[in-house]
């Protein structure tokens, strides 16, 4: 299935920037505050609901494929080799009684940084496992539909809370990283993947549901 | 002096040795600066040193030994002697040693001797130079070595960790898991991977850590070293720019990593022509200018190797060229056509205007069958196929290729699908009449339809008809009907009259088909014989009696014989044919269809025979109805309705079936006896007898029982319920059981009156007498009687147990059964079954017991004989 973002359209060249793996600040809309007009559709928050419950249920699949795309040792090692301790990752330190206002906030910074990464993590493997057909198109779905969360994510903030900016910080690129290494930081990453998206689905079901 | 003399001995030979020995020592030219270096991308240890200057004077040939040791390891791993003969100039000496194992991983010394050529005496060995490996810096980590790289399949590699200073490697692995040679020294943990494979996963990989579980980690891809490209070829579309292509082998390197070609003249090839990845399509393409010889190279290369491949071309496409150019047109395009009747001119243009070439069509037929027409070189732009048919669909499409050096054909071009223009209606119509006479003439329908041999060669627009009385000379008349009708009525008197029809499209007529009508006579055909004929699984087969005289033969019949218009059809067969068999997708069980024969020669037809038959037959829609049942003391007359011997019926009748059944038990068709009488039969007289003694016998012991129950004051065996059939059904059939009260005596009747029984006679119309078949008995006839029944009077009465059956259909009950008995009595009725109109009425022979029953029933009759009156009173109603 596929999402098609319910959000402004304007903002997704923006958001676009976001793909590319840097730290620093992001910037929801251009200008100095959010648009006044036309900035949701009126079925975004359902689609941001579905759009997160369709990541969780295929995060576990394309974390399984992607060990298995590797070789080994990081199906056999992956507990170890996989260890995001080491890596970044936003913290999402929110729960079902949060404020809404936080968890949306939260959330954008979990699917920024998601958004980055996997793209990341698509480069790498369209050039070390470019065979991989499967596995890339796995990547390039999900990165397309963390997109349109953005997207969603977007508009929900700037609608309801008038947010128009939010710090992120993205992981690190492995641009000029070894070969095993550029494996070893997307397993890292999407390991971490799978355990946040559950956790996120989990938070914002009481909050995006149907009123 | 004598002293003086052996001092100058002693001192001589001692001053050859010491002029000797300093002259081999002035051969000796140690090293005398050794330098040693490393290049850890291409894994060598590159080694230079020199000797004195006058060496290099003297251009002395001298001769290096060269040793490299490794660290850990006690022993040289590597000797080698260089010859080289020295330069004036003194430039110091180079020498490269490939490593086995990364430089990286442990210290490296090297040491040199000398000798001259001349010389057998070496000079000492320079001290070690050493090239320190990672294993003595201060790293906190582990490291493998060598750094991630492209590894050729088949090869071997060794790879080593270091751990960081003081640390001990406790793990160093690969992935997958293949066969290493481990080699172990603390700090620096070696293995070697021979035969390489690409097979064993995406990467290798291989993995390190330390007793601090600090780790490391690499991968390797393996891959081929790309071979010399295959089928390099040259070819152009335009005489302006040339494409080279060539085929691609699999490296099993991907991406970046993928083989890269590059096309260049062969005199100048690090000028690129033009670059290609292969990742869709091995080719590459550059505009060759005014130049017209070419000699081109093409290079392939990945991170393990290089290889090339070169085509040469002349671009000017002469006819004595050694090599040209290899042409490829392009496709030709604005295709148009030319069409008459049979022919079409197909005319075309192409872009290769500097090229000679030569085309080839290809047609399209409509049965999908297709030809290919070459155009000739003087003419190469224009076509004509011939032969075609009138008013047919065509699709053609055009190639091309060099006339001089054809290499390959072009593209075809868009197909061009067009329709040849109409002609003249090919055959003849197959046209056919019905003939109804009338008052003062006659009407006649004619019918007319496109056989397979008549081609319409065009839209059939009208058909014309035209009538001519032969006799008198009269002008013919012609009337056009359109082309949606394929029958027209007309009147004609009773005169001779030719007829003629023909179609007609937009170019001509076709030929006409002619029938001629005879003049009336009052021979009337109807009189012929109407024989049967039989349904096959293919349709209906008929036979017929070949007359030498008739050029052909005509079976016409109604598709829908009960309807009107009857959908009258017609087939034709030639004078050789006696037999066909028609089939239909009309035709249908149950119907009963007439074939008419008719014999044609020069266009005039006569009836020669007729046929009716079935597809298949179906049993009768209705058991007869019985009319009357007279019973007397001892016989029982029924008779009934026959069946109308017409169309109406599914099946020829060819007899019916009256069974005859004890009382005893339940009712039904066991033990029941089956009397057959054939279709032609009026009367069917059956006598029943029973011992005379054994009723005698019972009558005489129930005297006054019998007297009350079966002779009542009035007895009438017509009110009898004994014999009353009414509701009584087993197994779809109607049975008449006679009970205890049987009659004792066979009486025949030919009409209303019953009259004495006398031998058969058999008419003509019957050729075989049918009877009852049981054997010792000639009590019961049958008697084909078509007056008596005509004059059978209808007798209203309730209806009997009988059952009737079209022998074709019914299966007759299972103890009755005599696979003789249908035959005989189907032939019988199949001679009478056209010609007699029947009205049966049975008298049922029950004057012996054999007649009705086996041995065995006829003893359980016996057993519970009884007499029952025929009274409502006496009705045993649970019985019967």
């Amino acid at each position: 299935m596929k999402f098609v973002p319910a959000g402004v359209v304007p903002f997704v060249a923006l958001l676009l920037l976001q793909r590319r793996p840097v730290a620093g600040r992001a910037l929801l809309v251009t200008g100095s505050g959010c648009p006044s007009h036309a900035l949701c559709r009126s079925n975004v928050q359902e689609q941001t609901r579905r759009q997160v419950a369709m990541l969780n249920a295929t995060a576990q699949e394309l974390f399984s494929l992607y060990l298995k795309c590797q070789g080994e040792p990081f199906s056999s090692e992956s507990d170890k080799l996989c260890n995001p301790s080491g890596i970044f990752f936003p913290a999402f330190r929110v729960n079902r009684t949060s404020e809404r206002k936080e968890v949306m906030v939260a959330m954008y910074k979990l699917f920024a940084f998601l958004n980055a990464s996997l793209g990341n993590i698509t480069r790498d493997q369209e050039e070390l496992n470019p065979m991989a057909k499967e596995l890339l198109e796995r990547l390039h779905n999900t990165t397309k539909t963390t997109r349109g969360l953005i997207s969603n994510l977007t508009c929900l903030l700037c609608k309801n809370y008038n947010i128009f900016q939010v710090d992120v910080r993205y992981g690190d690129s492995s641009k000029g990283k070894s070969t095993f290494k550029k494996k070893q930081q997307g397993c890292q990453v999407l390991r971490k993947y799978v355990q946040v998206i559950g956790q996120a689905a989990r938070v914002l079901l009481p909050h995006l549901s149907p009123s | 002096m004598m002293n003086q003399f052996m001092i100058l001995a002693v001192l001589l030979p001692l001053r050859t040795c010491y002029t000797t020995y300093s002259q081999q020592e002035s051969d000796v030219f140690p090293v005398t600066y050794l330098n040693v270096s490393k290049d850890l991308d291409l894994q060598q240890l590159l080694v230079e040193w020199d000797v004195v200057k006058s060496a290099h004077d003297a251009e002395l040939a001298m001769s290096f030994e060269i040793q490299v040791r490794r660290t850990d390891e006690a022993t040289t791993v590597w000797t080698e002697f260089q010859n080289v003969t020295l330069e004036k100039l003194g430039k110091p000496l180079h020498w490269t040693w490939d490593s086995d194992i990364p430089l990286e991983c442990m210290s490296h010394a090297v040491r040199i001797r000398s000798k001259a050529k001349t010389s057998k005496i070496w000079s000492q060995w320079s001290l070690w130079e050493t090239l320190p490996g990672l294993d003595t810096s201060n790293r906190s980590g582990p490291q493998i070595f060598p750094k991630e790289k492209i590894l050729a399949e088949g090869s071997d590699i060794t790879l080593c960790c270091i751990g960081g200073k003081g640390q001990t490697i406790k793990e160093f692995s690969v992935f997958p898991t293949v066969d290493v040679f481990k080699h172990t020294n603390n700090q620096v943990r070696l293995l070697t991977v021979e035969n390489l494979s690409h097979d064993k996963g995406s990467n290798i990989h291989v993995y390190c850590y330390d007793e601090d579980k600090r780790s490391h980690e690499a991968a390797f891809f393996v891959g081929k070293p790309p071979d010399t490209p295959k089928d390099f070829s040259c070819q152009t579309q335009d005489m302006k720019r040339v494409t080279c292509s060539w085929r691609d082998q699999e490296t099993y390197l991907y991406g970046k990593n993928s083989p890269q070609y590059t096309l260049s003249k062969t005199s100048s090839q690090k000028t690129a022509l033009c670059k290609a990845s292969c990742s869709k399509q091995c080719s590459c393409s550059w505009n060759i200018g005014q130049q017209w010889i070419w000699n081109v190279t093409v290079t392939v290369e990945n991170p393990l190797g290089k290889k090339t491949a070169t085509d040469v071309f002349d671009v000017n496409h002469r006819p004595n060229s050694d090599f040209p150019l290899a042409v490829y047109p392009t496709a030709p395009f604005q295709v148009w056509e030319d069409c008459t009747d049979t022919e079409m001119t197909l005319h075309w243009n192409y872009e290769n205007n500097e090229i000679e070439l030569f085309c080839q069509t290809e047609v399209l037929q409509p049965d999908g069958k297709v030809e290919l027409h070459n155009s000739s070189i003087t003419d190469p732009r224009r076509i004509t196929v011939r032969g075609l048919r009138p008013h047919t669909e065509y699709t053609a499409r055009v190639r091309c290729g060099a006339a001089n050096h054809f290499w390959r054909w072009s593209e075809w071009s868009q197909p061009l699908t067009t329709r040849t223009k109409e002609g003249t209606p090919s055959g003849k119509l197959d046209i056919w009449r019905e003939i109804t006479p009338v008052r003062g003439g006659r009407n006649v329908t004619l019918f007319w339809k496109q056989t397979p041999s008549f081609q319409a060669n065009g839209k059939i627009i009208s058909y014309e008809v035209t009538l001519k009385k032969i006799e008198d000379g009269s002008q013919p008349e012609s009337i056009s009907f359109s082309s949606v009708y394929n029958s027209t009525r007309i009147f004609i008197d009773n005169h001779s009259h030719r007829i003629s029809i023909v179609a007609k499209n937009n170019a001509n007529f076709s030929l006409p088909s002619v029938l001629i009508i005879s003049r009336a006579t009052d021979n009337s055909t109807e009189e012929l014989k109407e024989g049967q004929v039989n349904g096959t699984d293919d349709g209906i087969f008929i036979s017929w009696e070949p007359r030498s005289i008739y050029d052909s033969y005509i079976i016409d019949w109604c598709n829908f014989p009960r309807l009107q218009p009857c959908d009258l059809q017609w087939k034709r067969f030639g004078p050789n044919v006696s037999s066909a068999v028609i089939s239909s997708a009309a035709f249908v069980p149950g119907v009963r269809y007439k074939f008419r024969i008719y014999g044609s020669v020069a266009s005039r037809a006569s009836l020669l025979e007729k046929k009716i038959g079935y597809l298949r037959e179906l049993p009768p829609f209705h058991d007869p109805i019985v009319r009357k049942v007279d019973l007397t003391y001892n016989s029982v007359t029924l008779s009934w309705d026959s069946y109308l011997a017409n169309e109406s019926e599914p099946g020829f009748v060819r007899g019916y079936h009256v069974y005859v059944s004890p009382i005893q038990g339940n009712c039904n068709l066991k033990g029941s006896k089956k009397y057959i009488l054939s279709a032609n039969m009026l009367y069917f007289v059956l006598l029943l007898v029973i011992v005379p003694t054994l009723v005698a016998a019972i009558c005489h012991w129930k005297m006054k029982w019998v007297k009350e129950c079966c002779c009542p004051a009035i007895p009438s065996p017509n009110k009898s319920k004994v014999l009353s059939f009414k509701e009584f059904k087993i197994d779809s059939e109607k049975v008449l059981k006679i009970n205890d009260c049987l009659p004792d005596m066979l009486a025949m009747d030919s009409n209303d009156e019953a009259h004495k029984l006398h031998p058969v006679t058999w008419s003509p119309l019957s050729s075989t007498p049918t009877e009852d078949k049981i054997d010792g008995h000639n009590s019961s006839w049958i008697y084909p009687s078509e007056n008596v029944a005509r004059d059978f009077p209808p007798t209203p009465k309730p209806q009997t147990h009988t059952c009737f059956e079209n022998f074709a259909y019914s299966s007759p009950p299972e103890a009755e059964s005599d696979p003789y008995q249908i035959p005989e009595t189907l032939e019988a009725g199949k001679t009478n079954q056209a010609v007699v109109l029947y009205q049966p009425q049975c008298y049922i022979d029950i004057f012996h017991e054999d007649t009705a029953s086996t041995t065995t029933e006829t003893g359980e009759r016996k057993n519970s004989l009884k007499y029952i009156s025929q009274t409502d009173t006496c009705w045993l109603g649970g019985k019967l």
